[in-house]
Order: C-alpha cells, then sequence, then structure tokens
C-alpha cells in the first residue's frame, strides 16, 4: 500500500485521468487519451507538458511506416505520485465517509 | 495542498474508477489476433516436424516476424499497449496461455523424429490452445482491471 501523499501536479481532473489511464497500459497513443478525456488537442498537449516536465510521464515517436504516432507512458516516479495521490484521495473520502475506507488497501 | 474535501475526494476516486472501466473496453482483443497466432505456431511445429532444418529456420523467422506484425496491428487497433500482469490471477492465465503454445513447440524441437500424424497433431493443438487461451488470459486480465475499479 502507498503512502498517502497529496499531489499538485496529478490532482488536475485531467491529469488524474491521464495518469489513471497510463498506470493500467505500458503504453497509450495521443488520439486514445485525447477520446477517452474527451478534450482537444491543444488541452492534452498542455497537460501532458505538465506531468513530462514533472517527469511523471514519457513521451515517444516511434519511426514506422504510415503517420507517426505519439505513444505516452508513464514513468516510476510518476507511478509513485499517482499511487500517493489516490492513497490521500481515499483517506480523505474515508475521512468523510467511513464506509469507503475499504477502498484504501487498493494497489495502483 | 488544495483544499479537498471527502465529496471532491471521492469524485476523483470514481473518475480514476472510470478510466479503469474504460481500460479494460479497450483491452479487448481483435477477432483475427489468436487465429492468426495460433497458425504462425501451429506453421511453426509443423515445419519443426516435418521439414529440413533450413525450412524450419525459415519458419522460426516468420513467427517472430508475423508476431511483431500482430502486437503492431493490436497496438494501433487497440491505441493503448497492455501491460505485462501484475497480479496472480492474470499472471497464471497467462502462464497456462504460454505453455499451451510452448509445450507442442517444445516436444517437437526436444523429441524429434515424430511420426507426421504426431507432428499435426501438435500443430493443431499449438492452434487450439493459442485460440481458446489467449481469449481466457485477455478475460482474467479485463476482468482484474475492472475488480480494481470497483474497487
Amino acid at each position: 500500500m502507498s503512502v498517502p501523499r497529496f499531489d499538485e501536479v496529478v490532482h488536475a481532473p485531467n491529469r488524474l485521468q491521464i495518469c489513471a489511464l497510463l498506470v493500467a497500459v505500458d503504453r497509450a497513443e495521443f488520439a486514445t487519451l485525447r477520446e477517452s478525456l474527451g478534450v482537444a488537442d491543444s488541452v492534452l498537449s498542455k497537460h501532458l507538458k505538465v506531468l513530462v516536465d514533472a517527469g511523471y510521464v514519457v513521451l515517444a515517436k516511434p519511426a514506422g511506416h504510415g503517420r507517426v504516432r505519439t505513444w505516452a507512458s508513464i514513468t516510476g516516479s510518476g507511478r509513485t505520485a499517482f499511487a500517493g495521490h489516490v492513497a490521500e484521495l481515499q483517506r480523505l473520502a474515508a475521512t468523510a465517509d467511513p464506509s469507503s475506507v475499504e477502498a484504501g488497501t487498493e494497489r495502483y | 495542498m488544495e483544499n479537498v474535501s471527502g465529496h471532491d475526494a471521492r469524485r476523483s476516486l470514481d473518475a480514476v474508477a472510470e478510466s479503469r472501466r474504460e481500460v479494460a473496453a479497450r483491452l479487448r482483443t481483435p477477432r483475427w489476433y489468436y487465429p492468426a497466432l495460433g497458425l504462425l505456431v501451429a506453421q511453426m511445429v509443423a515445419a519443426h516436424g516435418l521439414l529440413a532444418s533450413p525450412l524450419a529456420v525459415l519458419s522460426s523467422l516468420a513467427v517472430a516476424v508475423g508476431a511483431g506484425w500482430l502486437v503492431h496491428a493490436y497496438a494501433s487497433h487497440a491505441g493503448v499497449v497492455a501491460r505485462f500482469p501484475d497480479s496472480l490471477r492474470s499472471g497464471l492465465a497467462l502462464a497456462v496461455f504460454a505453455a499451451g503454445i510452448m509445450v507442442p513447440v517444445l516436444i517437437v524441437v526436444l523429441v524429434g523424429d515424430l511420426a507426421a500424424t504426431s507432428v499435426l497433431l501438435l500443430a493443431a493443438s499449438a492452434l487450439v490452445a493459442t485460440v481458446v487461451l489467449g481469449p481466457v488470459y485477455d478475460a482474467v486480465n479485463r476482468a482484474d482491471l475492472r475488480r480494481r475499479a470497483a474497487a
């Protein structure tokens, strides 16, 4: 179980969703993240840049046939920050609603 | 730290859970994936059991190239690449799937000098194992993701 730690970078709703999606996969394509969040390219780019600058996400543009796609993956520190932030959210939610304390045992 | 209420925290956790469910839905393997992979493995089993070494090596190369192409096509199709499983259930399902593919291959390679009928039966078993056990692994993996989303 992670140590609860609020993370300002992760907390913004779009960035929280990006991290939640990325921790569950090895990597995700830019278009997939955009569809998932329902935001414009520019909005997603802005949030990804914040995560990249924090060292939480890395972007890759593998060379190959056809159009170049951008793939995003979460780093070790991003995974740690996300897990700590979720643990903190679970702690806060449990404080407000003790019946939700079970969620505090979830591992990310 | 931003002032976050318990209600806000719960709403953020719900958004995290929704993202998990969405990933689980996206990790639905295309119908052609496992039959194509099964055919690649089956032809390798048949080639190693029935053909001379140079042709068998070529068939192994075909598996390597074909499997690489399949993974690339799957990633393009789904927009995500699955992680190596980190739960016991998913890991076990992957191990059973891998064994279903590898056992016929290893029998043909290690035992050698098998009758043609036996080789073809092993090739067929590799195909069936891939087509049956692959989707089982997918289902277990998706169920794990959904279970975490619900937790």
